[in-house]
């Protein structure tokens, strides 16, 4: 896929699973991986903090087969290196990560997103050449150590209407507070354990699929 | 005039239609959680208050609830 075929791909994007083997119900990354792409999620991201580059690396060529296979977007979290060697889609960069502009200048064909915490982060990522922004933590969550104060859904509305690019959310957002998202108007919803501790992941992340599309279309 | 729908699977009949949110509201179902399906098609939230139940229709009112 070229650039712009992964952004219109990108643009059919609701929920956006992240994977956390440790937090996954003894299930291993390709068992989540197998389940969400069952229930129709267009995206993946894989984030494993605390795996070795080689076992980062394999992983993620396991997880390009299986997303190229059903066509489905496969972003690596902080590493661009291993975006590029797999041929992923996408790279999704925290605010310590590689500075956007110099991720752009590396890898011009894949999509970059970046993590921002508020709207300057937000604007400061769209005008270095990030693809998307991600809003959050939105709720307090339990899959980051030393995370930020949480933002709460409202900063949503606040931040969304000054962006072009499309935006994510993340952060703590489970079955029981998604709808406050949605009413604040995210369109695409990223989830670690909100998924990969359900205990039938496809059927959640058709659940999720559905409840996101009830909420109506757009950016 | 009475119409006759499947809720669940399950047939139901009522002296006249009703909103699907008025139904909900009868059911004690709070619409934000859930997911309607229509007729096999997924209703958008703002449509709920809109669309009234004809006879033959199917809905299916689809809740997640517990399992981590």
């Amino acid at each position: 896929m070229n650039k712009q075929e992964r952004l219109a791909l990108f643009q059919e994007v609701d929920i956006y699973p992240v994977t956390c083997e440790a937090l996954s119900h003894g299930r291993s990354n390709s068992e989540v991986l197998e389940s969400v792409i069952q229930g129709g999620a267009k995206i993946i991201q894989l984030r494993e903090k605390k795996l070795s580059k080689k076992k980062y690396y394999d992983l993620a060529r396991t997880f390009r087969i299986a997303t190229q296979n059903h066509n489905v977007l496969l972003i690596i979290n902080d590493h661009i290196d291993i975006a590029l060697a797999v041929h992923a889609d996408g790279v999704h960069l925290g605010q310590d990560d590689l500075p956007i502009h110099v991720a752009r200048a590396l890898a011009p064909e894949l999509i970059i997103g970046a993590s921002t915490h508020n709207l300057q982060e937000a604007l400061d990522a769209e005008l270095a050449g990030a693809d998307y922004v991600n809003i959050g933590p939105i709720f307090s969550t339990s899959t980051k150590e030393n995370v930020e104060t949480f933002l709460g859904p409202k900063v949503i509305s606040e931040i969304s209407p000054h962006l072009t690019i499309p935006f994510t959310t993340m952060g703590g957002i489970n079955l029981d507070n998604i709808h406050l998202v949605l009413e604040q108007g995210a369109k695409r919803v990223a989830m670690v354990t909100g998924i990969t501790q359900a205990d039938n992941i496809t059927e959640r992340v058709k659940f999720l699929k559905h409840l996101i599309q009830s909420y109506g279309k757009g950016n | 005039m009475p119409i006759t729908f499947t809720l669940n699977g399950t047939l139901q009949t009522r002296l006249e239609t009703i909103s699907i949110a008025a139904l909900l509201e009868e059911l004690a179902i709070d619409p934000k959680t859930i997911v309607v399906e229509y007729n096999r098609q997924i209703l958008e939230k703002d449509d709920l208050k809109n669309v009234f139940i004809l006879n033959h229709d199917e809905i299916e009112l689809i809740q997640f609830v517990g399992g981590g």
